[in-house]
């Protein structure tokens, strides 16, 4: 089963926050999600330049950087860059602010007082699932709470594979 | 009668994958440079966009031909999609594309893993 999400983040695309933007592929086997592309369009550090995450928990995940002036030849040539997985042994620093992924634009009183039962807690709010389980897997924050209704499997299937194969986990929280 | 299961190679699933998404990426540069997103709201704080429609539309029809025993669930509507075609068309998927990612590669990280996974 192959779960897509043509555009992931609509209405920051609508309001041209870019950078949230993603296009998600995700295969699922017998329910589970075990591989994702993830493509970024506008990187966050410079809109005309792309890129690509790939991978899962059995091969680990990868990135590969995407402009639209590569020729086929560049495309096939590029480095495919190995993302070290996280530390599961090394522990956090003492004052460490765990840092949580939410909604942008779906955000309510009810889901900040949930985020804020974690002390001490750093919300950081971005658009896009996809985006934010990207940061995740890259690292850029702890984890990401939506805990709410809304998010389906095609928001989820790609970029869950790539968290299990920096070896996080996905739940939820009933 | 035909049966409906085949062996698919991870390693040129995701070589595809990756040349579709960022196909397609171009595709939403391209509407987001034109300025018309020509935006439809399904919903409160849930809109649609040509670029939706047509990304959608273009992973869909690639992946069934390629890979017809697979079901492809996308997020936008069948309905939507009416009139709409396929930027990508499927004989730009060549050898070349399919072998970026090998499956040498993908079982020499799997190896590499090894210990990590088991942890």
């Amino acid at each position: 089963m192959i779960w897509i999400d043509p555009l992931d983040g609509t209405n920051d695309f609508v309001k041209g926050n870019l950078p949230a933007v993603t296009v998600l592929i995700g295969l699922s086997i017998k329910g589970f999600s075990r591989a994702g592309i993830v493509h970024n369009p506008f990187h966050v550090d410079d809109l005309t330049k792309g890129q690509t995450f790939f991978g899962s928990a059995e091969h680990g995940v990868f990135q590969i950087a995407h402009t639209k002036e590569m020729t086929a030849q560049d495309l096939f040539t590029r480095e495919i860059n190995y993302l070290q997985p996280f530390d599961m042994l090394k522990e956090p620093a003492e004052d460490h602010s765990i840092k949580v992924a939410a909604s942008l634009t779906h955000f309510s009183e009810q889901m900040s007082s949930i985020i804020k039962t974690i002390e001490p807690v750093e919300i950081c709010r971005m658009g896009g699932a996809g985006n934010k389980c990207n940061n995740l897997a890259i690292g850029n924050v702890d984890c990401y709470i939506h805990p709410s209704p809304g998010l389906c499997y095609w928001d989820l299937c790609a970029p869950e594979s790539l968290v299990k194969g920096m070896g996080g986990y996905a739940t939820n929280l009933a | 009668m035909e049966s409906a299961f085949e062996d698919i190679n991870l390693a040129e699933f995701m070589s595809v994958c990756i040349y579709l998404s960022e196909e397609c990426g171009k595709i939403i540069r391209h509407v987001s440079e034109s300025g018309d997103l020509k935006t439809i709201a399904k919903g409160v704080e849930n809109p649609v966009t040509i670029a939706d429609i047509r990304v959608q539309k273009t992973l869909e029809e690639n992946l069934k031909i390629l890979y017809p025993t697979l079901n492809v669930q996308g997020e936008e509507s069948k309905e939507s999609m009416e009139g709409i075609e396929s930027i990508v068309k499927p004989d730009s998927i060549t050898a070349s594309v399919k072998k970026f990612v090998t499956s040498e590669f993908l079982n020499k990280k799997h190896h590499e893993r090894r210990d990590f996974i088991e942890n």
